[in-house]
């Protein structure tokens, strides 16, 4: 089982598989623990592959346990935690 | 990692665009440098010349001479004549070998009117094996250029020399030589900024950067952004960095204020940050969520080279998925190598994503800078220490107290957008070219460095450094 590493705050990039309609992800995140919120990234995209990711945000506490009941839902394409970026300026 | 909540809600993207003033701003420029007459053929008082090799071979090695002696240096006589006529009779202002690797002006020393010092460099320094030989004669606008090419034609170990057509100069603005603070701009003289003749107007390439923001009443940058989309936050640029990569892109050039940017082109700034650090560790981080829709964006817009000063360890599937959309849609993503060679020289994202363009830093000395990662997926390096560009008028606690309007920077985000703009000009000259042409280009036309021992590509400097003369060629 993989561990997620989290903080405050954690977010999730979650992609639904194709065909798999957006009321589809609200039953299963009913079902998932710790999820605070949920936006569509791209929520008046026609395209069918953008209009499928998602960022989740989610408790710290039950990342893992989140991660792990997702990653496994056949409805799931992907997800996985957001990877942090910052500025690359050297100080 | 530290992930903070995305204060965007789902329906949150709008544009904020300030007036473009564009023209106006450029106006003065462009009637300096348009030529008088409304359709000329050819540009005046400039001539190309190209030498054959054993043309110098009595001529000395230009990089091995004292600099007092390069003027005396000639050529062999029955080709030495018509300059000396040019020179006889005030003609002759320079003679440029385009595509020499050491720093023309400052090899030729006080002798920029030695046909013999600049030809022997031409033919022994070239970048390129293609572009040897070639050198560029400035003359006095009276000179009868057409004379003057038919006896270069005709003179013993002279390959060919040709007029240049002016059509280069109806889309050209010269490079800069008021803004203030030019001779500080050490990055602009290590690509060949400097010495280029002409800079493609690339007004019509679009160029996205997404940063922390960027400051819009600079005097250096208020001219230059066309579109800035901040959704999500707020519109001042706390942290700086969106501000300074900016004017390395696009500073307003020939303002007799600042700095000169590398590119007249279409600047678009997606604000990708919050205005807040994260609680953890005091940092600024990308919030996901503007990030995603900004890559977005740019390809909606049509943005055909996208700036990411940004970088990570971690990978991500959904970043990677908007970038190859962006690849396939035409556009060339330019991203920092990262600065963590002393800890651990990690492979950073979104540099390492197949379909990036990852960008290293050299110092002043063309070395590689000592934090600047390392790995076989670096494409070019590029001027990324003590980098002087603009930041924000007002003083923020992000940055140092001083670090207002112009400061110089260090890292691998200082050296990306060397790139990126150097990529808007390529597109600027040829817009028909895919982003792997057109990295392809930059690679191929990148100075060899010492360091690099001969070798086309290493992990420290890619293919070498940006050389901005030979992309344009």
């Amino acid at each position: 089982m993989a561990t997620v590493q989290s903080t405050p705050g954690v977010q999730f990039n979650l992609k639904l598989a194709a065909g798999v309609k957006h009321r589809k992800l609200n039953q299963m995140l009913a079902d998932a623990p710790g999820i605070e919120s949920v936006i569509q990234t791209f929520p008046d995209e026609a395209d069918d592959e953008l209009s499928r990711l998602y960022v989740l945000e989610v408790s710290a506490a039950q990342a893992d346990a989140a991660m792990n009941l997702l990653r496994h839902r056949p409805e799931v394409e992907y997800v996985e935690p957001t990877a942090s970026r910052r500025p690359m300026r050297k100080r | 990692m530290p992930a903070k909540k995305s204060s965007q809600s789902v329906k949150s993207v709008k544009s904020s665009k300030p007036s473009r003033s564009r023209s106006a701003s450029f106006a003065e420029i462009e009637a300096n440098t348009q030529p008088k007459a409304s359709r000329q053929e050819f540009l005046p008082g400039v001539l190309v010349v190209r030498c054959k090799d054993d043309l110098v071979n009595d001529v000395p090695d230009v990089a091995r001479a004292r600099v007092a002696s390069v003027a005396s240096f000639r050529l062999p006589e029955a080709a030495e004549s018509p300059f000396d006529f040019l020179r006889r009779n005030n003609l002759l202002r320079e003679v440029v070998p385009v595509f020499s690797r050491m720093m023309a002006g400052r090899a030729l020393g006080a002798a920029p009117r030695s046909a013999a010092a600049a030809f022997s460099l031409s033919v022994r320094d070239s970048e390129n094996e293609d572009l040897r030989g070639i050198n560029v004669l400035k003359l006095a606008r009276s000179a009868d250029l057409k004379q003057i090419e038919k006896d270069l034609n005709a003179t013993p170990g002279i390959e060919y020399a040709h007029l240049v057509p002016a059509r280069w100069l109806s889309a050209s603005a010269q490079p800069a030589t008021s803004d203030k603070f030019l001779k500080d701009q050490w990055g602009l003289k290590a690509i060949g900024w400097t010495t280029l003749g002409m800079l493609p107007d690339a007004s019509q390439v679009k160029v996205g950067v997404l940063d922390t923001g960027v400051d819009l009443t600079h005097p250096d940058l208020k001219n230059v952004v066309s579109s800035y989309v901040h959704d999500g936050a707020g519109a001042t640029d706390i942290v700086g960095h969106g501000s300074h990569v900016s004017g390395i892109i696009a500073a307003e050039i020939n303002n007799k204020i600042g700095i000169a940017g590398i590119c007249k082109c279409d600047l678009m700034v997606w604000k990708i940050f919050g205005d807040a650090p994260d609680p953890s560790d005091g940092q600024f981080y990308v919030d996901e969520v503007m990030y995603q829709r900004a890559l977005n964006a740019a390809r909606q817009a049509g943005v055909k080279v996208v700036n990411l000063s940004i970088g990570g360890t971690g990978r991500n599937q959904t970043e990677e998925l908007l970038i190859n959309r962006l690849f396939d849609a035409g556009t060339l993503v330019v991203a920092a190598m990262g600065n963590e060679f002393q800890r651990g020289n990690p492979k950073e994202f979104p540099g390492g994503f197949p379909n990036v363009f990852a960008v290293g830093a050299t110092t002043q000395n063309n070395q590689r800078a000592s934090f600047s990662n390392t790995g076989s997926h670096i494409a070019i390096a590029a001027p990324g220490h003590k980098i002087l560009s603009t930041l924000p008028l007002q003083p923020s606690i992000a940055r140092g107290s001083n670090e207002v309007e112009y400061a110089k920077w260090s890292g691998t985000s200082m050296a990306t957008p060397h790139v990126t703009a150097a990529a808007a000009l390529v597109f600027a000259k040829n817009p028909n070219l895919t982003p792997k042409q057109v990295g392809d280009k930059l690679k191929a036309a990148a100075a060899k460095l010492p360091a690099m021992n001969g070798k086309k590509t290493t992990p420290e400097l890619g293919a070498g450094l940006l050389n901005l003369t030979a992309a344009l060629s």
